[in-house]
């Protein structure tokens, strides 16, 4: 396989990264004379522990959410960018609160009510979503996360935002190369193997006890989503060219061109259609360790910096941390907005969620979550201003708002009391 | 061990679920105790004023109860006060105490009300299906197809073992043991694996737990797409063929005659090795392909003090080299051969000698390059000799008539070997190989017909149960389509194989119903054990116990677990559980302060360079295994009189350490067992491993240290901090301005009433820590000035003042402790929580193994033969 270093794929790839035929795909249809609409694409990106508050949030009434310090890297997409004041989580007590903020964040389990797992936790918004539109395209769903620890110490709740069910985590790609594997390499279909081995374990699933059967059932469910990618990527690249994209080689990165590059894969994925839908961590939840960032010139603990932000000089690392995330969501928004679809861009056909969990890492509480919605949905969102739905608003209103933007019918989600109607034009 | 009701809802509501075999709990006891009589009057007099009269403190309402038969329908009420009982933290210090003897009968009588509580058949499920975790799988196809090389090279297994000094059946530990570190070391993660062979990511462990845990191995597309693309690299691998072992029982074609050459290895005759004076190679080559490449004739890898005989290019030179470790430094010399020659399709014969002054290469009994050389040849490395292959240096063509001598042979003795003479310098040989000659047995039965053998002899290793009948078909029939489809009958079978590896029979760790097979409920118990205790699928000779039922006899299954114990597949346990136990991930982000902490680093900067961490992580690995290996008692994990060693980290404990940029070793370190009088060090607690990863950048953290020794040494982790804390703000200037130390700041944090009850626990642990400094090493006054105040009491009982009257009062606890190693283990053992009802086996499991005084090997035995393991319900 060919293979360049990756600096050179970032650079390589941006703009028109994909010989595209959009205007086929979505030119007017002939028999109406109307534009198709676009498809809708779905992105949630996590941030860890919160934003600092008062370098986030602008005072009451005020509505220049760009100009507060995190924010203002968003100035460039401003217009299409809303700020989102007043959601809230519950944290269910007793359970260890970091766990909770990324496992939970998107779960569509009601906190209230009787869990299945330590967490409330099951099918998470991305999933229920991709059971909607996952026909649409040749790849389900990315799940992406930037976790750059060398220490494999914590454990999976705090590791992942994206779920197929309680207990059932929906694994997700840390290393670029696989990515781009994922997105760009074709392979045939060993219809003998794969026969062989789901009968083979149709028999074996007879063997088992009642509760073994339903988790051989991740097996079935494993090898049956295999087979129809490879069936449909074939399909798909049959009709397109490859993408003038290599492989990203090895070495190392700094924690900004890593999340750069897992960014531009992305856009890439959903330029191309190969899917609509993407979950993308930029850091894990908690972690005690410190870490480098480069950019930023020190390695101090994320999460350590969160507790100590009463400390002026610890919030003055502490809000750097922030900035630096947020540029980096700016800069693939950014991305997404200089690729032109028909009248409007990549942006504009697509809803981009960046949230915590946690809506103040010093004291870990859930209320007042710092989210923040971009892109307006094909124009349904109305965009470039500042949201404030009232206190303790569930953060599931807004997903419930974007099931249902992303067609899913839903009526109901966790603990939604209703969606967002404001949210919209 | 801490279970909160919600572990306890988890149970019966698994109960509800299953109805496999069970583990009864005591029966209860006929005489009708008195509560009234009884404890009723201890509770009233210590207990009622804060749990029910005047206040509910902790939710606990103790009044409610008026009977035993109350009492216990709550287990995990009496769970909770038998641990505050047993460990003095209630009553609250101030609070009038009751009598020892009082406390003691509420113990015991609570412990009664315990087991009786759970008196209903609590069905125990003693393995859920899962899937193997990376350093499972890995394991299991190597055991699989008998591989001499790792599948795959992962830092999951920390200790690179350069001395092969793990061998548990000598129930000794060598003095000295060279070692690497996989996760921190250089390079330590190039060896020998199959080529082109890729690990899925790493598992996380659990929180508190391990990365074996079945709550947290489920299977997704990403992950089975890797263990579709597994099954598919490990048998087309490269070097696949010549390591594997099973070759000839299984990819091998019966019908052709000449035998494939597989990789051989000499073990050299260590009688006759240890009066070497030099070394001669001879071998006679057939090569086929004459690249530039390295080809290995005969090589045993050990850092400098490997040898080699190899043909290829290296500079300008194309011809035949010779390597070897002398006076400390690894030599090789090399004489230009034509290529032409070698490659005419003919045998010749090729040596190399070293006598202690020169090192000469012989081409057909013709000297062809001689280089000065004085000094001693290192004998030390054990291993064997590999023939004709080397990571990716593999030699084409045919090899045969490899000897070793222990000494450099005169050009005259070569000439002879080389024109064919036998018996020469026969006294000095130290071992040999040759090329299998006899042809192969013509064959009497169908191709297919042997083929549907081995596959039902390899399904059955595989899937570690008999496949039945429609199974087996499956894959047999799978054979006969390819095989008619391509005459090729090893690729046929590797087809086959490659199937059998993405089962989910290979790939889940399971348990199938008893009912499935007349032995099923042996093979269960094979695979329990196996996966236990050496992290991988059952041997032939566990699978043949099990057939015939055997396994489940207690005769045969104690000696079969010391079998086991004495295999070096246990070393997989040692290797998983140690570093998971003692949490030493954390040590690999541990990032002391590079301006003011220079001396932790090797080189010039805190991102790349290499640090004391990797020496350090080594040592409580190695005492775990030499506590494991000599079956001496766990106590010494808290307290030894022994430590290994690094030289480094002897000089590094007191006080000296250059900061070396250049030359230090990285690759392989030697560890010295050194005995320990000074009782601050010794045991894994006051390690510079612990305290290094229970630091900052800036300083020790006392209550993450308390955290650790509560939850390692306990086993009772600390309940999640509540969400309001502030920051203790305990740097050293604002130390320095306050004129505090951080305990006396601690202690003015945990005077919050919310906070003090967790904090009388662990604080006193981790301020028994703090005579180490962030760097593990000792000090007596902190930077500011300020003395360090290292006293405290254990479970309100134990007074002491510093580190040693810590560790005697942990073993004056010893009963607890072992408990709580007990709990791991077999948290480890079920790859599960533990549940409430668990508490019963880890007590009778813990009480077995007191009499002996709880060593270690004992320990992990009476773990694996206990019911909860085996199943086995006593007459």
């Amino acid at each position: 396989m060919n293979s360049i270093g990756r600096r050179k794929f970032l650079l390589g790839a941006s703009g028109s990264a994909m010989a595209l035929p959009w205007l086929e795909m979505y030119a007017a249809d002939p028999k109406t004379k109307k534009d198709k609409e676009p498809p809708l694409r779905f992105a949630s990106f996590y941030s860890p522990m919160g934003f600092v508050r008062d370098h986030f949030f602008p005072e009451k009434g005020d509505s220049d959410f760009l100009s507060m310090p995190t924010l203002s890297p968003l100035k460039s997409v401003g217009s299409k960018v809303s700020l989102i004041t007043g959601l809230s989580r519950v944290n269910v007590r007793g359970v260890d609160v970091h766990n909770q903020c990324s496992s939970c964040y998107l779960s569509s389990a009601d906190p209230n009510s009787k869990l299945k797992s330590p967490y409330p936790m099951d099918r998470t918004l991305d999933h229920l979503i991709a059971d909607k539109v996952s026909h649409r395209t040749p790849i389900r769903s990315l799940e992406l996360n930037c976790n750059s620890f060398k220490d494999l110490k914590e454990s999976i709740y705090l590791d992942n935002i994206s779920w197929y069910g309680p207990e059932h985590v929906a694994t997700a790609m840390k290393d670029p190369s696989k990515v781009y594997q994922r997105l760009f390499k074709t392979s045939n279909s060993n219809k003998d193997i794969t026969d062989l081995i789901l009968e083979d374990a149709s028999n074996f699933k007879k063997n088992l006890t009642h509760h073994d059967k339903d988790k051989l059932d991740e097996y079935f469910d494993s090898v049956r989503e295999i087979e129809k990618q490879i069936e449909k990527l074939n399909e798909y690249y049959r009709k397109r060219e490859k993408a003038d994209i290599l492989e990203p080689g090895e070495g190392p990165m700094t924690r900004g061109e890593y999340i750069k590059l897992m960014g531009k894969l992305m856009v890439v994925a959903f330029q191309g259609d190969l899917t609509h839908i993407a979950t993308f961590m930029l850091a894990p939840e908690r972690w005690g360790s410190p870490q480098h960032f480069h950019e930023l010139q020190f390695t101090k603990s994320h999460h350590g910096l969160t507790h100590g932000q009463d400390n002026e000089g610890v919030k003055k690392f502490l809000v750097q941390v922030d900035r630096f995330y947020v540029e980096l969501f700016a800069e693939i928004l950014e991305q997404m907005d200089a690729i032109g679809e028909g009248a409007g861009t990549l942006l504009d056909h697509s809803m981009i969620t960046l949230g915590s969990g946690l809506g103040d890492g010093r004291d870990h509480t859930m209320n007042e979550l710092p989210i923040i919605v971009a892109g307006s949905a094909n124009g349904r969102i109305k965009t470039g201003r500042v949201l404030n739905c009232p206190e303790n608003t569930p953060l599931a209103n807004l997903w419930l708002s974007q099931a249902k933007l992303m067609g899913t019918g839903m009526k109901q989600f966790a603990d939604s009391t209703g969606p967002l109607n404001d949210l919209l034009v | 061990m801490k279970l909160s009701l919600g572990f306890f809802i988890k149970l019966v509501f698994a109960a509800a679920l299953l109805g496999s075999s069970s583990v009864h709990a005591e029966k209860p006891s006929s005489k009708i105790r008195d509560f009234k009589k009884g404890i009723q009057p201890i509770l009233e007099k210590h207990c009622y004023e804060c749990h029910g009269q005047k206040k509910t403190k902790g939710k606990v309402d103790l009044t409610g109860y008026s009977s035993w038969a109350d009492l216990e329908k709550h287990p995990e009420l009496i769970e909770e006060m038998i641990e505050v009982l047993d460990k003095n933290e209630m009553p609250p210090e101030e609070e009038l105490q009751p009598s020892q003897d009082n406390r003691n009968l509420l113990i015991s009588e609570l412990n009664k009300a315990f087991a009786n509580s759970l008196n209903h058949d609590q069905p125990v499920i003693p393995m859920r299906l899962r899937r193997m975790n990376r350093f499972e799988y890995g394991n299991a196809v190597r055991d699989l197809f008998k591989l001499e090389s790792w599948v795959y090279s992962i830092n999951d297994r920390i200790i690179r073992n350069h001395s092969d000094y793990f061998r548990p059946e000598s129930g000794k530990m060598p003095k000295v043991v060279r070692v690497g570190n996989r996760i921190m070391g250089l390079q330590q993660l190039l060896e020998d694996r199959l080529l082109g062979v890729m690990a899925f990511p790493k598992d996380p462990p659990a929180e508190n737990g391990f990365n074996n845990r079945g709550d947290h191995l489920s299977l997704s597309p990403v992950l089975m797409e890797s263990f579709l693309e597994l099954s598919r690299s490990i048998v087309h691998a490269e070097n696949f063929d010549e390591n594997c072992g099973v070759w000839y029982d299984l990819f091998d074609d019966p019908s052709s005659s000449k035998p494939k050459a597989q990789r051989a290895s000499i073990l050299v005759d260590r009688a006759a090795a240890s009066g070497s004076t030099g070394l001669t190679i001879s071998a006679w080559i057939r090569p086929t392909n004459l690249s530039d490449q390295w080809q290995t004739i005969v090589r045993r890898e050990d850092s400098w003090r490997r040898q080699l005989l190899s043909i290829g290019r290296t500079g300008k030179t194309w011809g035949l080299w010779m390597g070897a470790g002398i006076a400390g430094k690894y030599e090789e010399f090399g004489a230009a051969v034509d290529p032409k020659i070698l490659g005419d399709g003919k045998w010749h014969h090729v040596a190399g000698a070293f006598d202690g002054e020169k090192m000469n290469l012989y081409l057909d009994g013709k000297e062809v390059g001689s280089r000065t050389l004085v000094g001693k040849l290192s004998t030390q490395s054990t291993g064997p000799m590999t023939v004709g292959a080397h990571g990716n240096e593999p030699f084409y063509g045919d090899l045969n008539d490899v000897r070793l001598y222990r000494s450099g042979l005169s050009g005259l003795q070569i000439q002879s070997i080389a024109s064919g003479e036998k018996g020469i310098a026969g006294d000095e040989l130290m071992g040999s190989w040759r090329l299998p000659e006899e042809a192969k047995p013509k064959i009497t039965q169908p191709v297919e017909k042997i083929a549907h053998e081995r596959i039902e002899k390899f399904l059955l290793k595989a899937f570690h149960s008999p496949a039945d009948e429609k199974t087996e078909k499956l894959y047999s029939r799978y054979f006969d389509k390819q095989y008619q489809k391509s005459g090729d009958f090893t690729g046929s079978m590797k087809d086959v194989v490659s199937a059998a590896l993405a089962s989910p029979r290979f790939i889940f760790v399971h348990n199938e119903r008893d009912e499935v097979s007349p032995n099923q409920a042996s093979f269960n118990l094979a695979t329990r054990l196996s996966m236990f205790l050496w992290s991988s699928i059952p041997d032939e000779e566990l699978l043949k116990l099990a057939a015939n039922g055997e396994l489940q006899n207690a005769e045969v299954l104690s000696e079969q677990v010391d079998r086991m114990l004495n295999d070096r597949r246990v070393k997989n346990f040692c290797d998983s559980f140690a570093p998971q136990w003692l949490k030493l991930n954390n040590l690999v982000s541990a990032s002391p302060d590079f301006k003011s902490h220079r001396d932790y680093y090797f080189g010039g900067d805190d991102k790349i360079s290499y640090k004391r961490g990797m020496h350090m992580m080594l040592e409580p690995l190695l005492n775990f295994e030499a506590i494991f290996i000599e079956n001496r008692p766990i106590p010494e994990l808290v307290d030894s009189d022994f430590t290994y060693r690094s030289h480094l980290l002897s000089e590094w404990y007191q006080g000296r350490a250059a900061t070396y940029s250049i030359n230090v070793n990285l690759r392989d370190i030697e560890y010295t067992r050194t005995p320990v009088t000074d009782r601050r060090y010794g045991g894994v607690i006051t390690t510079g491993a612990v305290m290094v990863m229970t630091s900052s950048p800036l300083r020790s953290l006392p209550i993450t240290r308390g955290s650790w020794v509560s939850s390692v040494i306990f086993n009772d982790p600390p309940e999640p901090p509540p969400d309001d804390i502030p920051d203790l703000r305990a740097d050293d200037k604002t130390l320095q301005k306050e004129g505090l130390t951080v305990r006396q700041k601690l202690n003015q944090h945990s005077s919050d009433a919310q906070c003090a009850s967790c904090h009388i626990k662990i604080d006193p642990f981790g301020f028994a820590l703090e005579n180490y400094d962030l760097l593990g090493r000792w000090r007596d006054h902190y930077r500011t000035g300020l003395k360090v105040d290292a006293s405290g009491k254990l479970f309100g009982k134990h007074e002491f003042s510093d580190i040693v009257g810590f560790k005697k009062a942990i073993l004056a606890e010893e009963d607890l402790f072992a408990k709580a190693f007990v709990g791991h283990i077999l948290s480890y053992a079920l790859g599960r929580e533990l549940t409430l009802v668990d508490r019963i086996a880890v007590g009778e499991i813990a009480d077995v193994s007191k009499g002996n005084g709880y060593r270690m090997r004992d320990v992990i035995k009476n773990i694996a033969v206990h019911p909860i393991i085996t199943q086995v319900t006593k007459p």
